[in-house]
C-alpha cells in the first residue's frame, strides 16, 4: 500500500476516533469533560494536518514510499492466535492454553527450511521450559493465582 | 547525650558493611535485576512482594534488602529495554531510544555496561543529596502544587517534538492518542466512569504496565517476525569492554551524567512524578544540549547514560520527602514507607531523633548498594546479552508468554492481557504509518498526571476566580512554561540556525 493512502486512512481513522470520543464527552459534566475536549480537538487538528500534508504531497506527485509488511502470513497468525488465546484462557486454564500457544508459535515461526521433526521437537522443548519457568517464578515464588479453567 | 548526624552516618556505614548486610545486598540486587528485566514486574511489585519477608528480620536488615531490590529492579529494567526494545519497567522507556539501536549495531554489552555504570552514578548522586540535604529539600518539594505539576507534564510532553525525527505531526498525534487512552476509566477529578462504552471492567482504566508491554513487547515481536532475521542482532563480546565503556563515558557523558542525576533527584522529590518522567526529561535535555542532537535515537551511549542515571537518581530523590515529611515521592517509596511503618519507624520530622540509627543504616546502604550493583550487574551482564544468541523465532514466543503472565500478574485480570495484546496491535499498525510507540507511551504515562493536575487547578481557579492567576502566574509555573516553549521549539530553532549557518558559508 502507498504511504499516502495509508496516511489518508490514518487521518480518517483519527477523525472517526475523535467522533466517537466527542459523542461520549458530550455526556460528561465539567470538569470531567475538559481534558477529553482538549484532546479530541488536538487529535482532530493533527488528523486534518496529516490529511492536508497527504493532499499536498499528491498534488506534488510525491508518492511518499510504500508501507511494507514482511511475512504477512506469520504476522496475521500471531495476531489471530493471540486473540484466540485471550478468548479461551479463562475457560481452559492459563498453563494449558499458554503451553499450546507457545507450541503453535514455536512451530509456525521458524523458517520453512527447518525440518518438521526438528520444528516439533524444538517447539515441545521450548514450551515445556517456558511453562516450567513461569510456573516456578510466578506460581511458586510470587504466588500469582493464574486462571485455572477446566484444565490447568 | 545527643548523637550528631555525622556519628549516625558513620554508624550507618559500619552497620551496612556487615557481611550479613552485604550478602543481603548481593541477593537483593540480583533478584531485583531479574525482576526488573521481566516485562510486567515493576520495581514497586518486586519490593512489595518482598516486604512481608522483611518482617522476620531486624528493621535495618529488612530495609537494606528492600533498598537493594529497588536499586536492582530499576537498573534491571534497562536490560530488556536494551536487548529486546522492551522496557522492563516504565522507567526504562527512554532507554529503548538509544539502547536498542546500540544492540542492533552489535554494541549490546557496551550499552548494558553504560546503563549499569550510569545507574550506579545516578543512584550515588541521589543518595548523597538525600544524605546531606533531605530536611531542607523536603520543604522545597512541597512548593510544587497542581498547576506546577501540569506544566511539568507539558514539559515532559514537549519531548515528543524532539523524539519525532520523521513527521513531527505524526509524533504529536501519537502523543495525543496516548493521552486519550489514558482518559479511559474513572476520571481523576469527579470519579465518573468515562469511555467505557458500556463495558464495566474498563472502569479500572487502561493500566500503564500492560499497555507498555503491548506497545513495546507485542509490537516488537510482530516486527521481529516481519524482518525475517535469524537473530535480533549480531553479538560478539567487546574486547576491553570496561576500559572502552569507561573511556566513552569519561569523554562524552560527564556533563550528561551530572545533569541527568540532578534532574532525576529533583523529579524524584516531587510526589507522584517518578522514574518515567525523570528519564524522559533527562533524555530530552541531553539531546537538546548536545551540539549534534541528530545522533540521538541511532544508538549512542549518551542517550542510555542520560535515561539510566536519571531513573536511578529518582530513588534518592523520592526518599527526600518520605524521610523528611512522611510523604512518599513515588509508588516504591510508598511501599518502602509501609515497610518502615511495619517495623515501627515513623518517617517525618522526628525520624532522626527516634530512629536515626536504622534510618541512616538504610540510607548509607542505598549508597553502598550502588557499588555492589556494579559488581553483581557486571557478572549478570554477559549472561543477559546471551539472549541475543537465541534465534529470533524462539525469542518471539518466549517474550509473548512472559508478556502475557507479566500483564496478568499485575492485578490478576485477563482484561490487562487483552489490553496488552490490543495495544501491541495498535502500536504495530501505528508504526506502519510512521507513529512510533515512544510518543504514545509518553502520552499514556503523563496523561493521567496531567489531567489530574489540570482539573484540580481548574477547580481551585473556579474557587479563587482566576484561571490565569492559578495556572499561569506562580514563579515555578512561569519557569516551566518557558522551559516547555524552549523545549518544544528548540529543534526547529536549531535546524533554522544550522541552515542559516550553512547558507552563510
Amino acid at each position: 500500500m502507498a504511504l499516502l493512502t495509508a496516511n489518508a486512512f490514518l487521518s480518517a481513522s483519527l477523525l472517526v476516533v475523535c467522533g466517537i470520543f466527542l459523542a461520549e464527552t458530550t455526556k460528561l459534566d465539567y470538569p470531567s469533560n475538559v481534558f477529553p475536549y482538549l484532546l479530541v480537538a488536538l487529535i482532530a487538528i493533527f488528523a486534518l494536518t496529516i490529511l492536508g500534508q497527504t493532499l499536498i504531497a499528491r498534488r506534488l506527485s510525491d508518492d511518499g514510499g510504500k508501507v511494507r509488511v514482511g511475512n504477512p502470513g506469520k504476522v496475521v497468525t500471531i495476531v489471530i492466535t493471540s486473540l484466540i488465546y485471550i478468548a479461551v484462557i479463562e475457560e481452559i486454564g492459563y498453563y494449558f492454553t499458554t503451553g499450546i500457544y507457545l507450541l503453535l508459535l514455536a512451530f509456525v515461526l521458524p523458517p520453512k527450511e527447518m525440518p518438521v521433526r526438528k520444528k516439533v521437537v524444538n517447539a515441545i522443548i521450548l514450551s515445556v521450559m517456558v511453562i516450567l519457568l513461569i510456573f516456578g517464578v510466578f506460581e511458586i515464588a510470587l504466588q500469582v493465582p493464574t486462571p485455572k479453567g477446566m484444565l490447568l | 547525650m545527643e548523637t550528631s548526624v555525622v556519628d549516625l552516618i558513620v554508624a550507618g556505614f559500619i552497620n551496612c558493611l556487615a557481611p550479613y548486610h552485604l550478602l543481603l545486598m548481593v541477593l537483593g540486587v540480583a533478584g531485583g535485576i531479574i525482576a526488573g528485566a521481566l516485562p510486567g514486574i515493576t520495581a514497586t511489585m518486586a519490593v512489595a512482594l518482598l516486604v512481608p519477608i522483611t518482617f522476620v528480620m531486624e528493621p535495618a536488615s529488612g530495609l537494606v534488602l528492600l533498598g537493594a531490590i529497588w536499586s536492582g529492579a530499576v537498573y534491571g529494567g534497562s536490560n530488556a529495554a536494551i536487548l529486546l526494545n522492551i522496557p522492563g519497567t516504565p522507567s526504562s522507556i527512554a532507554t529503548t531510544f538509544d539502547g536498542y539501536p546500540m544492540t542492533r549495531k552489535g554494541e549490546a554489552d557496551v550499552a548494558l555496561l553504560t546503563s549499569l555504570i550510569s545507574s550506579a552514578i545516578g543512584g550515588v548522586v541521589g543518595i548523597i543529596v538525600l544524605l546531606t540535604l533531605f530536611a531542607p529539600l523536603a520543604e522545597v518539594s512541597l512548593k510544587f502544587g497542581k498547576p506546577e505539576y501540569f506544566w511539568l507534564c507539558i514539559f515532559g510532553l514537549t519531548t515528543i517534538s524532539a523524539m519525532s525525527s520523521g513527521n513531527v505531526v505524526k509524533g504529536l498525534a501519537g502523543g495525543a492518542i496516548g493521552l486519550l487512552i489514558g482518559t479511559i476509566g474513572l476520571d481523576p477529578a469527579a470519579g465518573v466512569p468515562r469511555f467505557t462504552f458500556g463495558y464495566q471492567p474498563l472502569v479500572q482504566g487502561i493500566q500503564l504496565v500492560p499497555a507498555l508491554i503491548g506497545f513495546f513487547a507485542f509490537s516488537q515481536v510482530l516486527s521481529l517476525v516481519e524482518s525475517n532475521e535469524r537473530f535480533i542482532a549480531s553479538y560478539r563480546q567487546t574486547a576491553g569492554l570496561v576500559s572502552k565503556t569507561v573511556s566513552a563515558l569519561k569523554a562524552k557523558c560527564i556533563a550528561i551524567l551530572v545533569r541527568s542525576s540532578v534532574i532525576g533527584t529533583v523529579i524524584g522529590m516531587l510526589p507522584g512524578a517518578g522514574g518515567p518522567i525523570a528519564s524522559i526529561i533527562a533524555y530530552n535535555e541531553a539531546r537538546r544540549w548536545d551540539k549534534d542532537h541528530n545522533k540521538y535515537g541511532k544508538g549512542v551511549v549518551e542517550g542510555v547514560a542520560a535515561s539510566e542515571s536519571a531513573n536511578n537518581a529518582v530513588i534518592g530523590g523520592s526518599l527526600i520527602p518520605m524521610m523528611g515529611l512522611g510523604i512518599p515521592g513515588c509508588p516504591v517509596a510508598a511501599v518502602v514507607m509501609g515497610g518502615l511503618l511495619a517495623h515501627g519507624i515513623i518517617p517525618g520530622s522526628k525520624l532522626l531523633v527516634e530512629s536515626g540509627d536504622v534510618a541512616y543504616t538504610f540510607i548509607t546502604s542505598l549508597l553502598v548498594v550502588n557499588f555492589v550493583m556494579v559488581v553483581v550487574g557486571y557478572f549478570m551482564l554477559r549472561l543477559a546479552a546471551n539472549i541475543l544468541r537465541v534465534p529470533a523465532y524462539y525469542v518471539g514466543p518466549i517474550v509473548l508468554a512472559l508478556s502475557s503472565i507479566g500483564s496478568y500478574a499485575l492485578s490478576n485480570s485477563i482484561l490487562d492481557v487483552t489490553v496488552m495484546i490490543l495495544c501491541g496491535i495498535l502500536a504495530y499498525l501505528c508504526s506502519k504509518v510512521g507513529i512510533d510507540p515512544g510518543p504514545i507511551s509518553l502520552g499514556l504515562v503523563l496523561g493521567p498526571i496531567a489531567e489530574d493536575a489540570l482539573t484540580t487547578s481548574l477547580v481551585i481557579a473556579k474557587a479563587t476566580g482566576s484561571v490565569v492567576q492559578v495556572l499561569f502566574l506562580s514563579p515555578l509555573s512561569i519557569l516551566l512554561i518557558l522551559l516547555s516553549i524552549l523545549s518544544a521549539f528548540s529543534p526547529l530553532l536549531i535546524a533554522k540556525i544550522k541552515s542559516q549557518t550553512t547558507e552563510g558559508r
